[in-house]
């Protein structure tokens, strides 16, 4: 079964040449790698508040990943939506010319900031989604992070966006409850340990419609994450629609010119 | 495959599919897993742990080739010697359970450092949990932090002639005590909660190697397909490695 890693980071390692390790892992998986740089692999650590430039130069990394491995690596477009006209322009190239499907968005802001709004009426224009860090701690939010309540409220505002709620909301049963009405949020499952039980729970509230794979590679590993869906008591249907088909039918909506020949449903097919 | 870290029972906050001994028995048949190391879950809560202990001894007399228990004790608790004196001599105890994080005790404390001496004395395997789930998704009144990886360190160091199994410990956690132990050759680990980074297995090897790193699940708080999956599709590890870490070692260290 082909599967897609919703949630693939690639800040590891001293060069980009060491992403080699994350797609011999897609090869082993057969899998196609959904990936944005936060930082550039040159620069010591990620910034949670980066300037456009340094974003720029993350999507640059990006953009050469998907041009050395177009079977394996789909790219997300890494802006901080503060930088609120250079984030918009940054955005609008990478999607319009070098085929990037998506934007992803980590904690720079909180998604209540209309600056993001902005970000996901470009998404929509592009139908490509935006996928937003989210993740509830026991110990609280870190400096900027969203909760899920505020992911369920911006895809209020665009309900014609599809909207990635990364991590599932951190917390699978919060998460479940408070996307349990918001059609067009899929749950990505990537990061968390691997539960007995918690994609269930996300199944049985949002539906396997809703639910996406993703592992957050390099920092987890590829199987802990898979565990988690193979390991639940679900048909092999809906194994299916979480490991690929609901996201390829999303990427086969995109109206980006996408670059790369992994097998992905044109729009209208089965998925 | 022995499966060196998992737990019968119940917890308190949410419904776990694999909790009970016929269902975590059918799991292990799905999987090849011949033989499990389980303490009671409850226990983790309980005050009177001789309770659950004696509920542990029951489901394992009743399935005696699959299960291996390991009795949870707390030494900060009062009665905990003659508690454990009744797991040694009624229940026939060689391996014990410890939770300094969720029983409120320091691992070098006075009554820690007393029931590790007698751990030592009676070759008992002393098995400490880091921790059960991630922190961050604790229950907001029932906030647990892992036990700190020097503290595990230093009681390890404490007790070179001892026997350890660290279990529950995430890839800093585990690596940075193995670093931080002088002798250690009593001290071995298992992966259920090594869910990262990429070829975390394969790092463990090399760091840690073949020989300490054991197979765990943690279930059924985790499935086993994680622990398990991780091990079997390492590709920087032999074959051979991997049945070390899949039984070999356990049947060394429980005597299996």
């Amino acid at each position: 079964m082909p599967i897609i890693d919703v949630h693939v980071h690639t800040d590891v390692g001293k060069s980009l040449d060491d992403f080699a390790e994350q797609i011999a892992i897609a090869e082993q998986f057969d899998a196609v790698l959904v990936t944005y740089a936060i930082r550039p692999v040159a620069d010591a650590s990620r910034h949670s508040f980066p300037t456009a430039e340094f974003c720029a130069r993350s999507n640059d990394e990006t953009y050469e990943l998907m041009r050395r491995y177009p079977e394996r690596v789909r790219g997300f477009c890494y802006v901080n939506p503060y930088h609120a006209d250079a984030a918009a322009t940054e955005l609008e190239w990478r999607l319009a010319t070098q085929g990037f499907v998506g934007l992803k968005l980590w904690h720079a802001l909180p998604c209540d900031d209309p600056r993001v709004d902005r970000m996901v009426e470009i998404c929509e224009h592009y139908r490509v989604p935006a996928l937003q860090h989210t993740w509830l701690k026991a110990g609280g939010l870190g400096y900027g992070e969203s909760p899920p309540e505020m992911v369920a409220d911006l895809a209020r505002r665009h309900p014609n966006a599809t909207i990635i709620a990364a991590h599932a909301g951190g917390d699978y049963e919060y998460g479940a409850k408070v996307f349990r009405s918001t059609p067009n949020v899929l749950l990505d499952i990537a990061g968390n340990e691997c539960n007995a039980g918690g994609v269930q729970i996300l199944v049985d509230h949002a539906g396997s419609e809703r639910v996406i794979f993703g592992t957050d590679m390099p920092g987890r590993s590829f199987p802990s994450q898979l565990a988690k869906v193979i390991g639940t008591r679900l048909s092999s249907e809906d194994k299916e629609k979480i490991l690929y088909g609901n996201m390829a039918r999303v990427l086969a909506a995109c109206k980006t010119t996408q670059r790369g020949t992994a097998v992905i449903p044109s729009p209208g097919g089965e998925g | 495959m022995i499966d060196s870290n998992a737990y019968v029972g119940e917890w308190p906050f949410r419904r776990l599919p694999y909790s009970q001994p016929d269902r975590l028995l059918r799991k292990m048949d799905d999987l090849s897993i011949e033989k499990a190391v389980v303490s009671r879950l409850e226990n983790v809560f309980f005050k009177d742990l001789l309770v659950g202990n004696r509920e542990l001894h029951a489901i394992v007399h009743a399935h005696a080739d699959r299960f291996i228990p390991a009795y949870t004790i707390n030494p900060g608790y009062p009665g905990w010697d003659e508690d454990l004196e009744i797991c040694l001599d009624e229940l026939g105890a060689r391996n014990l359970r410890l939770h300094p994080n969720y029983h409120g005790y320091e691992l070098l404390g006075q009554e820690n450092l007393r029931l590790l001496e007698i751990a030592r004395e009676r070759d008992l395997l002393v098995i400490i949990a880091i921790g059960l789930e991630d922190v961050r998704h604790h229950h907001r009144l029932v906030v647990v932090p892992d036990v700190g990886a020097g503290d595990i360190a230093q009681t390890v160091n404490a007790f070179p002639q001892a026997r350890f199994l660290v279990a529950g410990g995430r890839f800093g956690e585990v690596t940075s005590i193995w670093r931080s132990v002088d002798k250690r050759e009593n001290l071995y680990v298992e992966n259920s909660r090594v869910q990262g980074p990429i070829h975390d297995v394969a790092k463990l090897c090399n760091t840690i190697g073949p020989d300490h790193v054991l197979f765990g699940s943690n279930a059924p708080l985790h499935y086993h397909e994680s622990a398990k999956l991780s091990i079997e599709t390492e590709t920087q590890i032999t074959d051979a490695e991997k049945q070390r870490l899949f039984r070999e070692n356990a049947a060394r260290l429980f005597n299996v």
